[in-house]
């Protein structure tokens, strides 16, 4: 069943709301009206119905007051005043309709007409096009002028970028494009180029969209209210005829989106504008790569192989149930209970998550789920839990709007979490200052009207060492929130804590040498944090990732809770996630040790709790971790693994140590879109659905729960909830939902923080941010705000220890990892859509200085060697980086850059280290041989499954 | 499972915490958090190192009575 939501309002009001409490009164067109101090006319008018024309205007940008159209009268004011850029004021009398009005609105748009080509019938805009809407709601009849006077109709197209077309010949110059680059996206990529009749929009400096600093977010097509900037799916397909609200599924960020549809057909999608996460704006990953979801190399059907050199057999979903199950129980009667287990997805929705959790504890009968969640923010989870008592960030993404200083450490927001990049800079534009803690040149640090007040550029691999110094900073100069540490927070454990720290081991002047930061620098910086005002910590995997991770969001944690900046909105720390459902696939019990809700196994009241709803008796020990698994896998004692809809065996780290652990398995279970790379060592396929074709929530890095809406039938027929299902009642365990609604019901009664969340809600409501429940029935936008979940904060004392992988003579360059805009992960959806255009190979970046030593020139290939592997990829020399450093990415599966990343981990939580690792760089001439191999492999695995589908 | 590997592992939970001075309290901690995240039979893995082991670290050669 197709669920549709209808949407509360999606009218363009005009002019943004004015968020002013104290209200006006006025009378437009004979009615009385109220609304806040600040509000425009045109806004006043339309929330009284009246719809005065407009075409410079809409509400999602400040009012330029450029076309015209809006005027009306006022009465005692002279002339004709626009009403997008007239303030209302108490006891205004306004006349929106007037034959003059009128008369003055028809010589406006007679104007554009005049120099418009007349194509309506065949222009990609018609039925959805502003211009033609004003022309006739004025009710233009003649063209006084004609054609034949010089216009701009000739002027050619620009189809550079492969998602849009920029065609001026009907560009009205409302400048909306403009206004949308600047203040809703923050790139500035659009002018308007020199004056009158020879004005013109361009991107850049006279450039084409590709060439310019255009980053195809798509709010400028968004904005025009003309054919002018078309996506080219409408160009292609005609507009929808129907839309469904639904949750992007790449990043945490979590946009909300209407899919516009023609029958199963995405034409479209738009960001929604009711959406509290992304408040109507998207970036080129969600708004435009979404083409994979069609890709011809989609898995339709389940298949089976007895061993991996065989080809694919094309079954029945039961036949394919039948055969993993029957598997699973031999393997556990030979090997015992605990040698099979699963890996739950960050990128499936909450109830898929729950149902394979629940289908490892009461069917397999031990604990060995986890999730990849492992290898990015487990120790988010971690040291929140143990300083503040819940695993998670602790604002909305308003938030940032009331934040005085922003703090972004180990994190790419422009890149990474572009809708979220674009909020901040927006905030940045209005004067917050900006700390940025980070080895690389990010592009946060400088942007049009705001730089950095201070970009600590410290060594990979000594985060807690900067830290500390910050508290220690802080301490010693007694700017600490005595007050709030003395109400708030453990007085034992903040005196213990207080002479770890007061330790001059940890001042800037001491950690210099190991960080890199200058004291100076350091010290100002804590300065700024502690005093600024609001101050907000945003980090992401640069903090995760490391072999202290944990340790540094507990430093992070402590830090803020020594400035008192916790429980308000502009304050706290937030993590931001990589994945779209990272927070969500914890939150559902994805973890060994924990139960939903972050309940560790060992607790029997917990335990008793589950059994009873779901009938089985349930193991009291944690269950293995991902890397754990491999371990055992290896050792022998481990040997299925059921994996849905993650590529372990291209994200996790030790590339060549993953693929000998997946090839040790007896029965690998793969549920995926495509045959990935961890689906060349499976003996079942099973096909997934994307989140167009299912029903669900995911749940983004602010704690908001938010739907996921069918908006086609799944190509394989079933929905990823009900592979799980399918495949419980092969092994005997039997799961009845009809409707993923069902799950979340179950989900809220054993879950006390999901207590009042239900779809209903989550309709009525749009979207919750978790603990929903008799306390705060609407959601917490701010948690810990009269005390912590845990009670008293906990200080907790955060030692430096250094990582073993350090540089030698062998290896003498740190090498990190990260991610870039267009890409997202693995690679696996958006490697198959236009987005390659922007990034078609990883590279590897290095800085001049080591580049010269080796001889290594720009586009040249680069052997990297760890003491894990070699890969080969090229290189690009960039001064982005400190000399000492290099950088790369992992979207392409034949970079291996995780060839070369190495098994370190987090000492808490065994999060791979991924952004330090100890390499050598030299300049070759050949790939390496693992990429020989896997070249080998690959088109040996697709031939296996060509093959099963030709013969099906 | 690979002794070598359980090893790093104690070591460096050892060494994260040892922020705490005192000994005892120190190896109750290390101990409690192996409980808390480790997998039976890694546990049982660590447990059959022998004590003597020179990659060992003082501490959890203390943590081994401990689990
Ligand atoms: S797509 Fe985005 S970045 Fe590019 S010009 Fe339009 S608004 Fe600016
Ligand atoms: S391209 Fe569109 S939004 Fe930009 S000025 Fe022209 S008509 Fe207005
Ligand atoms: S990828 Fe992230 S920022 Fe981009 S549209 Fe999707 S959720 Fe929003
Ligand atoms: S809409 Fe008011 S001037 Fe254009």
């Amino acid at each position: 069943m197709i669920g549709y939501f209808d949407p509360k309002t999606d009218r363009d009001l005009g002019t943004p709301a004015s968020l002013s409490t104290s209200l006006i009164t006025l009378e437009i067109d004979g009615e009385q009206v109220q609304v806040p101090e600040g509000t425009s006319v045109m806004r006043a008018a339309a929330l009284a119905g009246i719809n005065i024309p407009k075409l410079c205007a809409t509400d999602s940008l400040k009012s330029f007051g450029s076309c015209r159209v809006c005027l009306v009268e006022i009465e005692g004011r002279r002339g004709y005043p626009a009403s997008c850029t007239t303030p209302v004021s108490e006891g205004m009398v306004v006349r929106t309709e007037s034959p003059r009005i009128n008369k003055l609105r028809k010589n406006v748009m007679e104007l554009y007409i005049s120099d418009h080509p007349l194509d309506c019938l065949t222009c990609p805009s018609n039925g959805n096009c502003e211009l033609q809407d004003m022309v006739g709601v004025v009710g233009l009849r003649e063209v006084r002028y004609g054609l034949s006077v010089s216009n701009h109709l000739h002027l050619p197209k620009d189809t550079s970028n492969p998602y849009f077309t920029f065609d001026p010949s009907k560009c009205i110059l409302c400048s909306r494009c403009v206004r949308a680059c600047e203040e809703t996206q923050g790139t500035f990529a659009l002018t308007i180029n020199s004056r009158g009749f020879d004005s013109k929009i361009s991107a850049g400096a006279n450039e084409s969209f590709m060439d310019s600093e255009c980053v195809s977010c798509g709010a400028c097509v968004q904005a025009c209210p003309t054919a002018t900037l078309s996506e080219n799916t409408v160009i292609e397909f005609g507009q929808a005829e129907h839309s469904v609200i639904t949750t992007c599924a790449y990043c945490g960020v979590g946009c909300s989106f209407k899919a516009e549809m023609k029958g199963n057909q995405v034409v479209n999608m738009v960001p929604y504008k009711d959406g509290k996460a992304n408040r109507g704006h998207a970036c080129v990953k969600g708004r435009f790569a979404f083409g994979y979801a069609t890709h011809q190399d989609r898995i339709t059907q389940p298949m089976i192989r007895d061993r991996i050199d065989q080809p694919w057999r094309t079954v029945s979903w039961d036949e394919a149930f039948q055969f993993a199950a029957s598997r699973i129980r031999q393997i556990q009667a030979q090997y015992g209970t605990n040698s099979v287990g699963a890996i739950t997805s960050s990128r499936c929705t909450n109830e898929e998550t729950y149902l394979v959790q629940k289908l490892v504890r009461a069917a397999f009968g031990n604990n060995n789920v986890d999730t990849c969640a492992r290898v990015c923010h487990s120790p988010t989870g971690y040291g929140l839990k143990m300083t503040l008592g819940e695993s998670a960030g602790t604002q909305d993404f308003d938030s940032v709007e009331h934040t005085d200083v922003v703090m972004v450490i180990g994190a790419n927001p422009t890149d990474a979490h572009p809708v979220f990049g674009s909020r901040l800079k927006k905030r940045l534009r209005q004067g917050a200052r900006l700390i940025v803690v980070d080895p690389r040149q990010i592009d946060l640090l400088k942007g049009p009207h705001y730089q950095a007040d201070h970009h600590l550029q410290l060594r990979p691999g000594t985060n807690v060492a900067f830290i500390n110094a910050m508290a220690h900073t802080i301490i010693s100069e007694g700017l600490e929130h005595s007050d709030f540490i003395a109400q708030r927070c453990d007085q034992a454990a903040y005196q213990q804590w207080l002479s770890f720290i007061s330790d001059s081991r940890h001042s800037p002047e001491a950690t210099e040498a190991i960080t890199g930061i200058p004291a100076t620098e350091l010290r100002a910086a804590a300065r700024l944090y502690a005093q600024g005002g609001n101050s907000a910590i945003y980090y992401g995997l640069g903090v995760t990732e490391h072999s202290q991770g944990s340790t540094m969001v507990t430093g992070i944690a402590n830090l803020a809770m020594l400035t008192g900046n916790f429980g308000r909105p502009g304050v706290g720390v937030n993590p931001l996630r990589g994945q779209n459902n990272v927070q969500g696939s914890c939150d559902m019990g994805s973890f060994p040790h924990e139960l939903p809700g972050y309940r560790h196994v060992s607790d029997s009241s917990v335990r008793q709790l589950f059994e009873q709803a779901w009938q089985v008796s349930l193991a009291d020990q944690p269950g293995l971790r991902i890397p754990n698994m491999f371990e055992a896998a290896i050792a022998g004692s481990f040997k299925a693994l059921y994996c849905q809809g993650e590529d372990i065996a291209q994200s996790d780290p030790n590339t060549q140590h993953v693929e000998a652990a997946l090839g040790s398995l007896e029965c690998l279970i793969v549920q995926d879109i495509f045959l990935n790379e961890t689906a060349k060592y499976a003996h079942v396929l099973l096909p997934g659905a994307t989140f167009l074709e299912k029903n669900g929530t995911f749940t983004n890095a602010e704690r908001r729960i938010a739907r996921v809406r069918k908006a086609m039938p799944p190509l394989a027929g079933k929905e990823d909830w009900q592979v799980t299902q399918g495949l419980a009642a092969a092994l005997g365990y039997t799961m009845t939902y009809q409707h993923p609604s069902e799950i979340m019901d179950e989900i809220a009664r054993l879950t006390p923080s999901f207590q009042g969340v239900s779809y209903a809600r989550l309709d009525e409501l749009g979207s919750i941010q978790w603990p929903c429940n008799d306390e705060h029935p609407l959601g917490t936008p701010v948690m810990h705000e009269d005390s912590f979940t845990i009670g008293q904060g906990q200080f907790i004392p955060t030692e430096f220890v250094p990582t073993e992988e350090r540089v030698n003579g062998r290896y003498p360059l740190l090498l990190t990892t990260g991610r870039i805009l267009s890409q997202y992960n693995v690679g696996a959806q958006t490697r198959r859509t236009a987005n390659v255009a922007w990034h078609a190979e990883d590279v590897l970046e290095l800085h001049p200085h080591d580049a010269e030593e080796r001889g290594i020139n720009d586009g040249d290939w680069v052997g990297i060697s760890s003491r894990a592997g070699q890969t080969v990829l090229r290189a690009r020399v960039s001064s982005r980086m400190q000399p000492g450093v290099v950088y790369t990415t992992f979207h392409h599966p034949f970079s291996g850059a995780n060839v070369i990343t190495t098994d370190n981990s987090d000492w808490a939580t065994n999060c791979p280290e991924y952004k330090v690792t100890a390499v050598q760089a030299e300049k070759v001439t050949e790939i390496s041989k693992w990429q020989e191999r896997f070249r080998h492999l690959d088109s040996y695995q697709r031939q296996l499954l060509s093959e099963s589908q030709a013969e099906a | 499972m690979n002794a070598e590997y359980l090893i790093k592992m104690a070591n460096q939970i050892a060494l994260n915490l040892a922020y705490e001075q005192d000994p005892e309290r120190r190896a109750d901690m290390v101990a409690g958090h192996i409980r808390k995240f480790w997998e039976p039979r890694m546990i049982e893995a660590l447990l059959a190192v022998d004590p003597a082991h020179p990659d060992l670290s003082p501490c959890v050669v203390a943590v081994l009575t401990r689990l």
